[in-house]
């Protein structure tokens, strides 16, 4: 997994905003899509390209994209 | 149009309960709430505290006080065990029968033992009868009732919440604000308006011969609904998933909100008195298909807040209402596509008018 190709995964879950100046270091909570149903969103997209399980408090406790890739990153080594 | 003092007077309260409360199954309780032997839980109808009891070869629905000088048994909701009275440790059966042998005063010829209440089970769903009912569990639902209970009792497999909700308000005002979608648009924009789930016209059924109604609200599909389908698939499997939020009503006092057949919310209205009803509410979801803990866990975490932030917005309109009737002198309007509340005001007006369906 490399990190262009999660933060592209990442994108593209969201149809209805602008992107364009969004980075891996951007906030993703100021993407205007972004809804507490956005998580679960995230949640499945993880599991489903990635094969890994992140909770709902590693989203909150996240605050840029790169912060979940990292989590996403740490849990794929571990196994 | 139902008069308005009938949603304040007292003395109209205390005829409802006789003349519908009394006269009808009540839904009390689900039978994987207490899915053990010995298992139990108290609620309360009208001042009745009455235990639901897991015998281990039935349910069974006794009164919830002693026989012996009129203690009240149980004084938790819930709990496992014997039935025994704090009071001088008298303990009963299972079947509700007086344990051991005191002696007692020759004038009482029959062994003390617990009042049993009459108890019918559908599905999960138990109801009970107060006083002796007026008509068969069967004929007072009708076969499609049962049938939806049947079906969504399979559904009910996990518990996520539960809560009683205080409402300062008549339990009719209640029934008539859930079985209407027209203030969703104004109340329920963040919450069930923006999941989608009020977007369209409800399709609404009801038969002339029975009391309950329902709607199917069907689910719009633009980009909202799309996305949430990407979890919904994985946590229960695309098959499993309806289109839609259904609602029932079951008259008088069972509410159902069936969403997409993945999580579904059952209440019932315990009325306390005329401007007071505990709205008594379970939520659950359906069996999940994925190991995914933090999905799962991130759903339900999502589905209760949901739950809860509906439950308040209505709250908040129901209690204003409930004072603003007093002051108004003349009975109110209803919309014409509102035909759910017609249904029950005139399910409503023959019980009280004739006492009989
Ligand atoms: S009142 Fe219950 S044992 Fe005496
Ligand atoms: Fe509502």
């Amino acid at each position: 997994m490399t990190e262009n190709y999660f933060f592209e995964k990442f994108l593209e879950q969201f149809e209805e905003s602008d992107l364009s100046q969004i980075t891996i270091d951007s906030e993703f909570r100021s993407i205007e899509e972004w809804s507490s149903m956005m998580a679960l969103v995230i949640i499945a997209m993880v599991d489903e390209e990635f094969g890994i399980t992140i909770t709902g408090d590693d989203i909150r406790k996240s605050v840029t994209i790169r912060d979940v890739y990292n989590v996403v990153a740490a849990r794929k080594t571990a196994v | 149009m139902i008069e308005k003092s009938c949603y304040y007077d007292p003395l109209i309260f205390s005829k409802e309960r006789e003349i519908i409360f009394d006269s009808h199954w009540l839904f009390c309780g689900l039978t994987s709430e207490i899915p053990g032997r010995r298992d139990w839980k108290v609620i309360e109808y009208f001042g009745h505290s009455l235990i639901l009891y897991n015998s281990g070869k039935s349910i069974r629905v006794f009164q919830n006080v002693c026989p012996h000088r009129f203690n009240k048994i149980f004084d938790d909701t819930r709990g496992r065990g014997v039935i025994v009275c704090g009071y001088h440790s008298w303990s009963f059966s299972e079947e509700g029968y007086l344990v051991g042998n005191q002696e007692l005063e020759a004038e009482n010829d029959k062994r003390p033992c617990l009042k049993e209440y009459p108890t019918e089970i559908i599905g999960q769903f138990i109801f009970v009868a107060l006083k002796t009912p007026i008509q068969s569990i069967q004929k007072q639902l009708g076969k499609e009732t049962v049938e939806i209970l049947n079906t969504i009792s399979l559904r009910l497999t996990k518990r996520i919440f539960e809560q009683s909700l205080d409402h300062c308000c008549n339990w009719k005002f209640i029934v008539e604000n859930v079985i209407e979608t027209e203030h969703c648009l104004s109340i329920h924009q963040d919450t069930l308006v923006k999941a989608g789930y009020c977007q369209n016209s409800p399709i609404i059924s009801f038969d002339s011969s029975h009391d309950n109604s329902s709607f199917i609200v069907p689910f719009s599909n633009d980009n909202f609904g799309k996305k949430r389908n990407r979890f919904v698939s994985m946590l229960f499997g695309s098959e499993n998933v309806n289109s839609n939020y259904q609602h029932h009503f079951i008259f008088p006092n069972l509410l159902i909100s069936n969403f997409e057949n993945i999580n579904f919310n059952v209440s019932k209205l315990l009325p306390i008195n005329a401007e007071r009803t505990l709205f008594d509410m379970q939520f659950f979801i359906a069996p999940v298909i994925t190991n995914n803990q933090g999905l799962i866990d991130e759903f339900i975490s999502m589905t209760i807040q949901f739950g809860k932030e509906v439950f308040e917005e209505d709250k908040l309109f129901l209690e204003r209402v409930q004072k603003g009737v007093k002051q108004i002198d003349h009975n109110g309007f209803h919309y014409k596509s509102a035909t759910r509340i017609h249904k029950f005001v005139e399910s409503y007006k023959k019980w009280m008018l004739n006492g009989k369906s």
